[in-house]
């Protein structure tokens, strides 16, 4: 893990939005939002999860340092301005009492820099909402987030579900436990596991250059 | 001091260095299940590596966070106060967090969710005026067949790009399916042209004279527009009248000609 990541989580977990601001614009300035998220802001929420797990901080400061960090986020990634080749349309969220979202919301914002149309709900989302809304607005990509292990039983339901509707969505699983775990016994063949940030980001662009040779 | 391990007044377990559990206390039963008798399977999978990390047995008394799976919940932080005697048997109090702390904790995370539902609202709000106000602009630029030959497009509103780019395609499908000589832009209810409302109308003048040579006439223009018109370099060839009233007069002196 790079220091600049080491710095940004000490800023998160002290509250100090101000120079956490400072260092994320300063790798903005030289850096696409892809690596950004992948070499700064993912290692360095990562470290505030490894530091819970050596009992240097306990679960009320990570919550402070999620608070930040969306903030952080929130700021230096403020509402896309979307073009005008927004043609395809991704849903995005987390299983109904997974809190863990600012992956997901890093996500969001790649998925709307490739032109995307996006709905993101953030964390916690029951099924019956993301059906109803799957059903009514029909995306082309549904994306689940999932961090907690206790939250995989439910994740079968929510492929099984969200892949048998009518018009067959293209269903994407991430989260962190995409990248410690073979989830593959809770999806479909047909379901993307995506085991970090940079291979969705790897991804999306390789989706964006199918369409353009297609349209070729 | 010899002294019951049952009867201890909190959620106590005995554990041996490999993680069995050896005794614990009615306080614990009331919380855990013991059907294994091993510690891994009272805690969520991811606590038993931070357990495993702290459990080096050593004389120091612990004291650290682990996610337990409970009676009432499968997901409950507790804190844990872990130490270990001469022959490494592990004493373990669970202590449930603090209720402050842990409502501080729920209240910063329904805030967060107020905060981006909040959010999500405000988009979908934002989404739902964005049609609305196409809608409007479509219906601000209505085609009117007035006879045969004539028809009538009354413009409201301010003319910019936008409202020009809604009601462009519908123009152009009426005046090609009706198969009009001419057709006449109303200015009466224009406020404000805007140059990019201009450029766009030069765009659909264009495409209508190319159209079976459809003549165009523009009524009640006001000082202001023609200033306007004239400063963005508005040049095209179109038959201006004053107002609606003389363009229907005169249309109808020629019909009485005829």
């Amino acid at each position: 893990m790079n220091q600049n990541s080491r710095e940004l989580a000490g800023f998160f977990l002290e509250g100090n939005i101000d120079e956490a601001l400072r260092i994320v614009r300063e790798c903005q300035r030289d850096s696409t939002s892809l690596e950004v998220f992948s070499s700064l802001f993912t290692p360095a929420m990562n470290y505030i999860g490894e530091l819970w797990e050596n009992s240097e901080i306990n679960v009320a400061d990570e919550h402070l340092a999620t608070a930040v960090c969306d903030m952080v986020l929130s700021q230096v990634f403020p509402g896309y301005v979307k073009g005008e080749k927004v043609t395809k349309k991704a849903m995005l969220l987390c299983l109904e009492g997974e809190q863990h979202y600012l992956g997901l919301k890093m996500i969001n914002r790649l998925f709307e820099e490739n032109d995307w149309a996006t709905k993101y709900f953030g964390s916690n989302l029951p099924l019956e909402y993301a059906v109803s809304t799957a059903v009514e607005w029909k995306p082309s990509v549904i994306a689940l987030s999932v961090s907690i292990v206790y939250h995989l039983p439910k994740l079968k339901e929510y492929v099984m579900e969200l892949e048998s509707l009518p018009h067959k969505p293209l269903i994407i699983v991430g989260g962190r436990l995409a990248g410690k775990y073979d989830l593959r016994p809770y999806c479909s063949e047909n379901t993307l596991i995506m085991n970090d940030i940079t291979t969705i980001g790897n991804w999306l662009g390789q989706y964006q250059l199918g369409e353009k040779v297609n349209a070729i | 001091m010899p002294y019951n391990e049952k009867y201890l007044p909190v959620p106590y377990i005995k554990i041996d260095e490999y993680g069995n559990i050896l005794n614990y206390s009615d306080e614990a039963r009331k919380i855990f299940s013991f059907e294994k008798m091993n510690v891994a399977s009272l805690l969520d999978e991811e606590s038993v590596q931070k357990l495993l990390k702290n459990s080096i047995p050593s004389l120091d008394k612990k004291c650290f966070e682990l996610n337990f799976k409970t009676f009432d919940s499968p997901f409950a932080l507790y804190d844990v106060h872990l130490s270990w005697d001469h022959d490494h048997i592990g004493h373990l109090v669970a202590m449930p967090k603090d209720s402050g702390s842990v409502r501080i904790v729920n209240q910063l995370s329904s805030l967060q969710q107020r905060l981006s539902s909040t959010n999500f609202e405000l988009y979908e709000k934002k989404e739902m005026l964005e049609k609305a106000l196409n809608r409007m602009n479509i219906l601000s630029g209505p085609f009117i067949g007035i006879t045969d030959r004539i028809a009538l497009v009354p413009l409201f509103g301010d003319l910019n790009g936008e409202k020009m780019i809604a009601i462009t395609s519908n123009v152009i499908q009426q005046a090609y399916e009706g198969d009009y000589d001419e057709v006449l832009f109303d200015f009466s209810g224009v406020g404000d042209i805007l140059e990019d409302g201009i450029s766009k109308f030069t765009e659909l003048f264009n495409i209508l004279m190319c159209m079976n040579s459809i003549s165009i006439r523009i009524a009640g223009i006001k000082p202001v527009h023609a200033q306007t018109m004239n400063r963005l370099g508005f040049d095209l060839e179109a038959y201006f009248d004053t107002s609606l009233k003389d363009v229907v007069k005169n249309a109808n002196k020629k019909s009485a000609a005829l």
